[in-house]
């Protein structure tokens, strides 16, 4: 696979905060790359410095194995931090002055407004339209002209349940066209619903890079209760193919190891003479992993 | 190029303080231009009564060819608050509405968006240009007792002082409103160095180096007509035509204005 953007060490202080601290990935042609963090951690400063518009104090990086120039950002459709359009200009003008910047005929402002519902308010002023339609309005505008990369900044931002539902569908259906799309998001959920590949950045700094079943594929737990804990635990210790034990009330909570199933664990106690009366797997969600991973560092 | 001249177009064509203030630079200066001519008439009507033949009559035909070219610039120049507004609006929306980073991340370069405004700032220029030009015609040839082909155009490089003159004001105005982007305090940063800081700093320096600060330098362009007019009003005229030095100077300090814009959001992070 070949790869479309590769970022390495890239560095961004504001003062004496280091909003982006030695940030390296790459993102491979076709996925989906998610970037996930609480607010502030970095991802629309990490974007601006990829669309050219902050400076990097540090580091560099390159779209399709180049140095970037303003002709590369016409072939990457953009979406950063929210809609930035002619507040006195209707949707019309706005794209068609998108399509002169980009290049791009007029001809393709129609199916884009159309795809976002804003057809019919195309003459409208942007100050008048709502959040959601000046989300739909720069949803749009990356769109157009078909580019072979989306950089898109918490798009759903803003939108009601049916828009953030269209958003996804959108683009699930780019990625399934083999468009790189490069998604920004503090929502887990929006993340996990779309993305192939994941980067969790938190204040600046990268601690989770991979692709989405390197964290989907969950760690298990067993919660067990027996009639005697303090020898269960014992035998657990010593035990090669449980990991962390933890107490909680009466409950053990073991961390599974080697791809051992909940039966090994139960045959083993049960041989050695432990009764269990409670025995729960537990699969940690992505959520749970992710909390954990922010937590962490 | 002619891209970004269409994408300003559009956004020109469509701003209403744009044709609210392009409509009031034109009433105003019809209103002087006009009202000055009456008022000429009047105060001369006023010495005749009486004259004794010291007190020499008031020119009524300011407006008559050549010299309406010299007359009517000069006083057009007074006016140019109304095109900085337009300017100062201009690019102060790029910052308001965010459209600066936005059209950069949508593949402008940083020296085209400086371009794009330099653009505005020529086509401001050339529409002020040709208004004073087309005016300067039609009351040239309304007023002249007796045309000559020669004289018509024989002072109509001032036409052009005018149009370098305005370019390299609005071009100072483009500079202050990239580096501080309010529109509010472009324009009060802009009154006070127009009004307060240079003079001040003309005075203090010797007046043949004060005589060379930016905006000095673009008025020296055109000097004051050599009317019994400004006379009356105590402004008094000084040299005659167009200094190639100050037309040097001038095209200096626009090249310098665009340079250092250039740099301003070179380096800035937009």
């Amino acid at each position: 696979m070949t790869t479309v953007l590769n970022v390495q060490q890239l560095s961004k202080t504001y003062g004496s905060i280091r909003a982006v601290d030695s940030l390296s990935f790459e993102v491979k042609k076709g996925s989906v790359f998610g970037i996930l963090g609480p607010n502030g951690s970095g991802k629309t400063t990490t974007l601006g410095m990829l669309c050219s518009a902050i400076h990097p104090i540090s580091g560099n990086f390159e779209w399709f194995g180049k140095t970037p120039t303003a002709e590369t950002r016409k072939n990457i459709g953009i979406l950063l931090e929210k809609p930035n359009f002619y507040d006195y200009l209707s949707a019309i003008n706005n794209l068609k002055i998108v399509a002169d910047i980009r290049s791009l005929s007029y001809d393709l402002i129609e199916p884009a407004l159309k795809m976002v519902s804003l057809w019919e308010r195309r003459n409208s002023k942007f100050k008048t339209y709502s959040l959601g339609m000046k989300q739909r309005l720069a949803i749009a505008s990356a769109v157009m002209g078909d580019p072979d990369v989306l950089i898109l900044d918490e798009p759903t931002n803003g939108l009601d349940p049916t828009g953030i539902a269209e958003v996804r569908d959108m683009i699930r259906s780019l990625a399934g066209q083999g468009k790189t799309i490069i998604l920004a998001s503090h929502l887990l959920d929006e993340v996990q619903k779309v993305c192939t590949d994941l980067l969790v950045m938190k204040r600046g700094k990268r601690i989770f890079i991979g692709n989405m079943d390197d964290l989907s594929h969950p760690e298990a737990q067993l919660e067990l209760m027996s009639n005697d804990n303090n020898k269960m635990i014992d035998l657990l210790i010593s035990y090669p193919n449980v990991g962390e034990l933890k107490a909680s009330g009466n409950i053990v909570v073991a961390k599974l190891m080697n791809d051992a199933t909940a039966e090994d664990v139960n045959s083993y106690l049960h041989q050695n003479g432990i009764l269990l009366n409670h025995l729960v797997l537990r699969k940690a969600n992505l959520e749970s992993q992710v909390l954990d991973l922010l937590k962490d560092n | 190029m002619d891209r970004i001249l269409k994408i300003e177009l559009r956004k020109i064509i469509h701003n209403r303080v744009f044709w609210f203030t392009a409509g009031g630079y034109i009433i105003t200066l019809l209103l002087i231009l006009f009202g000055m001519r009456h008022q000429i008439i009047r105060i001369n009507e006023h010495l005749s009564e009486g004259n004794t033949g010291f007190i020499p009559m008031l020119p009524t035909e300011i407006y008559s060819f050549p010299h309406v070219w010299h007359n009517l610039t000069y006083i057009a120049s007074y006016l140019m608050i109304f095109l900085s507004i337009v300017m100062v609006i201009l690019v102060t929306n790029e910052f308001t509405y965010n459209t600066m980073r936005q059209n950069l991340i949508n593949g402008l370069s940083r020296f085209q968006l400086v371009l794009s405004k330099f653009i505005d700032a020529v086509m401001l220029s050339i529409m002020a240009t040709l208004f004073i030009f087309i005016f300067g015609l039609i009351s040239g040839f309304a007023t002249s007792s007796s045309i000559e082909f020669s004289d018509i155009f024989s002072k109509i490089a001032y036409i052009g002082a005018y149009f370098l003159m305005i370019l390299g004001f609005l071009t100072f105005v483009m500079m202050l409103a990239f580096l501080i982007k309010k529109p509010a305090l472009v324009l009060g940063a802009l009154l006070l160095y127009n009004f307060i800081i240079e003079p001040i700093l003309s005075r203090w320096l010797d007046e043949s180096i004060g005589n060379f600060l930016p905006l000095k330098s673009l008025g020296m362009l055109i000097e004051i007509p050599d009317i019994a007019l400004f006379s009356f009003f105590g402004l008094k005229p000084m040299f005659h035509g167009i200094s190639p030095l100050y037309v040097g100077i001038s095209l200096f300090y626009l090249g310098a204005f665009l340079g250092i814009s250039y740099l301003i959001i070179k380096r800035r992070d937009l």
